[in-house]
């Protein structure tokens, strides 16, 4: 696995920041759909800053629209803009989320919640392989807040998530928040969700953020600190994967640069003493 | 099974119905409580898209019909795009259609004048040729050269003052006459600038490649040397094809 540190979410305000100015994070992930060439359009200024970027520090593209978990065939267009995108970018690799996104090719712009079931299972798994054949590499999938739970379902989140990385040969993004808002929501253990994610080989990234809270239930904003919950997860999460690379994202009420880089150093800080203080086999116990 | 799942669980977002029998109960979260967060993310979120490009429609029909514009307009054309720039696409067409009242009898041609700076902004952005040899060009070449517009140049005929109508200031409209606007790109933003119908249509004889001379014809005397080295100068006037 590749580690490439602790990284930032790349959001149009910090451009400046980042091209001009001393940066203390390792990488950036960038939303994939915001840099595609639209039809007609020219490369698009979002697309020169990232280019420009893309000098300097390593990136990771992140998408939201493959709607990996719909019934609907994959979308030939999307696929062809991701490529060429990659083309250009060269990330260090691609990710989207294990949820679906829309039907009859409609789009929601949303990351709908999947039935855990063997049906969607297979589903994915069949979309995923023919994705990183089309791509000609690995794909990572991140796992999604959700608000509801359905009855159909046969399984558990995470092992659901397993059985679709173990079949399909893609990678995890390991959304932490998204693990914590989803066990408040649904009153499950988020320890018991990672330590059903497997343990070695698969795990690429990880995903922090912080969710907004309604009291008895939270949702999935982007628009606060981490919390202390999902800190303690992160702890976690390093002493069962290792060293995993890490970002911070940021997406609604969007602070300065360096209020946010703060946040990501905070992350850096815990991982280097986990680490630190946990010998390779020190996992084991976890 | 999972088609019909998800049909359904969609359905149920677009339309804002409720059939919670095939959810789970859960302990902090009611099955209703969920499916709300779902419907109000999907319809915030368009409205954010629209509201992104159309900020001066909603300035002036203010947020609660802008809100309800918005659910009329992705009833009526529901995302098919991947990419949230492209999905506001066809409201300038769908207000066209609709036929606002007499108070906002305005409205649709705000919506143009909005997406054609949108379209501006996005616009190819080739580099420039032909201009190097302007100091050295003799009579004759003049003859022969054509001038290209730059891809983000649009023209808007209206007889309502939209760019103070973008700013929200209605009592300055007229709709005596006729406006022409022009967008164009230049230094990473798109602009717009009032011109005259004589310069419109010179505008269009270049875009329909005729001479610089044939083109001029339409100017007269209004316009003078300064203006055209301004257009060159922002880019307006692209580049030049020496036939």
């Amino acid at each position: 696995m590749k580690d490439l540190g602790i990284g930032l979410g790349l959001r149009a305000p910090h451009y400046d920041d980042i091209i001009s100015g001393p940066v203390q994070v390792d990488w950036f992930e960038a939303l994939t759909e915001n840099y595609f060439v639209l039809e007609g359009a020219g490369y698009s200024k979002s697309l020169k800053n990232l280019l420009k970027i893309r000098e300097r520090f390593p990136i990771v593209l992140h998408g939201v629209s493959l709607s990996i978990g719909s019934v609907d065939p994959l979308n030939i267009k999307y696929l062809n803009q991701l490529k060429e995108l990659v083309q250009m970018v060269e990330p260090e690799w691609i990710s989207d989320h294990l949820c679906w996104t829309g039907i009859y090719g409609i789009n929601s712009h949303d990351l709908l919640p999947l039935p855990y079931t063997k049906e969607s299972i297979n589903n994915v798994v069949r979309k995923v392989e023919q994705t990183q054949e089309y791509l000609g590499r690995k794909i990572l999938l991140e796992n999604v807040s959700s608000y509801i739970n359905f009855k159909t379902s046969q399984m558990k989140e995470w092992e659901f998530f397993s059985e679709v990385q173990k079949r399909s040969g893609c990678l995890i993004l390991l959304d932490l928040n998204n693990i914590y808002v989803s066990s408040v929501n649904h009153s499950f253990d988020p320890l018991e969700y990672l330590r059903g994610i497997p343990e070695k080989g698969a795990v690429q990234q990880i995903h922090l953020a912080g969710p907004t809270d309604h009291g008895s239930y939270l949702v999935d904003t982007h628009d606060s600190p981490v919390l202390n919950e999902v800190w303690g997860l992160y702890e976690f999460a390093l002493k069962r994967f290792g060293a995993v690379s890490t970002m911070v994202e940021w997406d609604s009420k969007i602070p300065s640069y360096k209020k946010l880089e703060k946040e990501a150093m905070l992350a850096k800080k815990l991982r280097e003493k986990v680490l630190k203080n946990a010998p390779a086999f020190a996992k084991e116990f976890f | 099974m999972l088609q019909h799942l998800q049909k359904n669980f969609f359905e149920q977002i677009q339309k804002n119905t409720k059939d919670i029998s095939v959810y789970t109960e859960g302990a902090s979260l009611t099955p209703e409580k969920g499916l709300e967060i779902y419907q109000f993310a999907y319809w915030k979120r368009l409205e954010e898209f629209l509201e992104k490009d159309f900020p001066g429609v909603k300035k002036n029909i203010g947020s609660r019909r802008f809100s309800q514009l918005s659910k009329e307009y992705f009833s009526a054309y529901p995302s098919r795009f991947f990419n949230a720039t492209d999905v506001t696409r066809f409201f300038p067409d769908f207000l066209e259609d609709k036929k606002c009242s007499s108070k906002f009898s305005f409205i649709a041609e705000l919506a143009r004048y909005e997406w054609l700076l949108r379209e501006s902004f996005y616009a190819l952005e080739p580099e420039r040729v032909g201009l190097q040899k302007i100091p050295n060009a003799s009579e004759r070449d003049w003859h022969a050269a054509r001038f290209l517009l730059d891809p983000s140049v649009r023209l808007l005929e209206s007889k309502w003052r939209l760019d103070l109508l973008k700013q929200g200031k209605q009592s300055n409209v007229k709709n005596k006459s006729s406006y022409t606007f022009l967008f164009y790109r230049s230094q990473g933003l798109a602009r717009v600038m009032l011109i005259t119908a004589a310069e419109a249509n010179f505008f269009r004889a270049l875009y329909r490649r005729e001479s610089l001379e044939k083109a001029s014809a339409f100017l007269s005397s209004e316009v003078n040397a300064d203006s055209f080295s301004f257009w060159l100068h922002s880019g307006i006037l692209h580049s030049i094809i020496w036939i």
